[in-house]
């Protein structure tokens, strides 16, 4: 038999063996091993793999418990934090891009987070209902923009993709938009305020 | 292990260590008793001043559920000079100043030591007077059970450190940690009421406990009336209990009889241990209109969880 993928969280207190048995079971297909050695973590993880829809299986040896857990129902959910269980995992989730990078520190490599991460927003096209693009995002929707694909691709798989109007005007590029509808902050608020969870890159 | 200290006797001191009460009484005139306590911790939220006024809120509660009103209190500080710039220090001291001078006592001093984690909190002298003292030890069968706030600071702080903590459950659990019990020790006192405790480290099953111990009495607690911090439940059944509260629901397993109705997420979340929780009062059947009605008044937040009922001394049943 193959032996099991193993994530031993002896020594470690809650929320450790949550936070590794939730990281492992992201990328697992297959069941996987956790290793804890007190009740608590025990009855934690359990919890949190059943919340998940895994199955769990526990068994006890010498003030070790060894928990089995069969990812094969576990869905992860698609953003985190925050994190609430299963049952009402995010089906209106709305992306707000308030700028042409993805983050602060390098602008060259903010435009390469912010092309992989438009790129694979792709892959959560169930849960996405907007993409919103403000300030200099706005640019990131008009001629010449490098993740014009990215967007296309989104607004194809339903997405309603909103650009703030009030800042194509400012960049002067209002004519130039060449993807998703000019928007005003009403609707922004509006779709904002009725999102189950906003994505900001 | 404290049952291995001497214990301490006098005619004055009104409330020592025995019943595992709130803080300690010691009457210095006919018509006034000097109360006094402390309590330090490391953080549980990030942002330094709600850290300060949260442990502030907690080391005044002592006072208050004894009924007393805080007079002066001085800071107690460990601070990693090394690795925590004085910017946050001063954070923390000041949202600990707010809350001391929102609870009208003065914050007359302290001490600091440098130390490898953070640590703050308070060292409080209140008074009140000697014929006046509300402790754990008062609870008749009969009585009423209320609670004046939510459960669920110690499964929030540690969905806190597992970054999974949702923004909103956080802001109202912090609203919570840091509203003072002043407001509930002075309708106690204008009511009157029989035996009262603050709910913090040991949990409602902890303290609920003592005062079943200290009264010589059973307590029975409505599980569906027990009020939780929204979003703390789906926290708890993810796996955000600590450590520590499973230490309590442990400790008092041997007391406690949950009917099988009774869903064991709750029993665990009863066992949870609180920050700055609020108060458990103890109050005669005849009283607990006028006590709802006097809370109510002063906008106290309060439930009504349980009953003091008939039964061994220092057991508790939780029913459905």
């Amino acid at each position: 038999m193959k032996e099991l993928k193993t994530v031993d969280c002896r020594g470690l207190t809650c929320p450790q063996p949550v936070i590794r048995t939730k990281n492992a079971l992201q990328s697992a297909t297959t069941p996987i091993r956790v290793i804890v050695d007190n009740e608590a973590s025990c009855t934690n993880v359990r919890r949190f793999a059943e919340s998940q829809g895994a199955r769990v299986q526990v068994a006890e040896q010498t003030g070790e418990f060894h928990l089995t857990i069969d990812p094969r129902q576990y869905e992860p959910s698609a953003e985190e934090p925050p994190m609430v269980c299963s049952t009402t995992a995010a089906r209106n989730l709305v992306v707000y891009v308030s700028s042409e990078g993805m983050g602060r520190g390098d602008d060259e490599l903010g435009a390469v987070l912010m092309e992989a991460f438009l790129d694979t927003l792709s892959q959560f096209k169930g849960d996405l209902s907007h993409a919103i693009f403000v300030n200099a995002g706005a640019k990131l929707a008009v001629e010449g923009s490098p993740v014009l694909e990215q967007i296309r691709q989104l607004e194809q798989l339903g997405v309603q993709v909103l650009v703030c109007g009030t800042c194509l005007n400012h960049f002067g590029i209002r004519d130039k938009l060449a993807v998703g509808s000019v928007s005003n902050m009403y609707a922004i608020i509006e779709t904002l305020s009725k999102a189950e969870r906003i994505i900001k890159p | 292990m404290l049952a291995e200290l001497p214990i301490v006797e006098h005619p004055d001191l009104l409330v020592g260590r025995c019943n595992a009460d709130d803080a300690g009484v010691v009457r210095i005139r006919d018509d006034l008793a000097v109360i006094q306590t402390l309590d330090f911790f490391t953080p549980i939220v990030d942002d330094p001043r709600t850290f300060g006024r949260i442990a502030a809120a907690n080391s005044l509660s002592d006072v208050y559920a004894m009924g007393g009103a805080p007079l002066t209190a001085m800071n107690i500080v460990c601070f990693p000079r090394k690795k925590l710039p004085l910017d946050v220090l001063r954070d923390v001291l000041l949202g600990g100043h707010e809350v001391v001078e929102q609870a009208g006592a003065l914050l007359v001093g302290g001490h600091s030591v440098e130390d490898p984690e953070l640590k703050y909190g308070l060292s409080v002298t209140g008074i009140i007077h000697p014929d006046r003292v509300i402790t754990n030890a008062g609870a008749r069968p009969g009585d009423r059970l209320l609670l004046t706030k939510p459960l669920g600071t110690g499964v929030l702080a540690t969905a806190i450190k597992g970054g999974m903590a949702p923004r909103d459950v956080e802001a109202e659990a912090v609203r919570w940690m840091i509203t003072l019990n002043k407001d509930a020790a002075e309708v106690m006192q204008e009511v009157g009421v029989n035996a009262c405790t603050d709910i913090t480290g040991f949990g409602l099953l902890g303290h609920a406990l003592e005062m079943a111990c200290a009264s010589g009495v059973t307590l029975r607690i409505d599980a569906s009336r027990v009020p939780l911090i929204s979003g703390v439940k789906d926290l708890a059944s993810m796996g955000m209990i600590p450590a520590g509260s499973f230490a309590n629901r442990k400790f008092c397993e041997r007391a406690v009889t949950v009917e099988d109705k009774v869903d064991p997420l709750l029993v665990d979340l009863f066992a949870d241990a609180q920050t700055s929780g609020g108060l458990l009062i103890s109050v005669a059947e005849a009283n607990a209109a006028n006590l709802h009605e006097a809370l109510e008044r002063r906008r106290v937040s309060h439930h009504e969880i349980g009953r003091v009922v008939d039964g061994s001394p220092g057991r508790i049943l939780v029913g459905p």
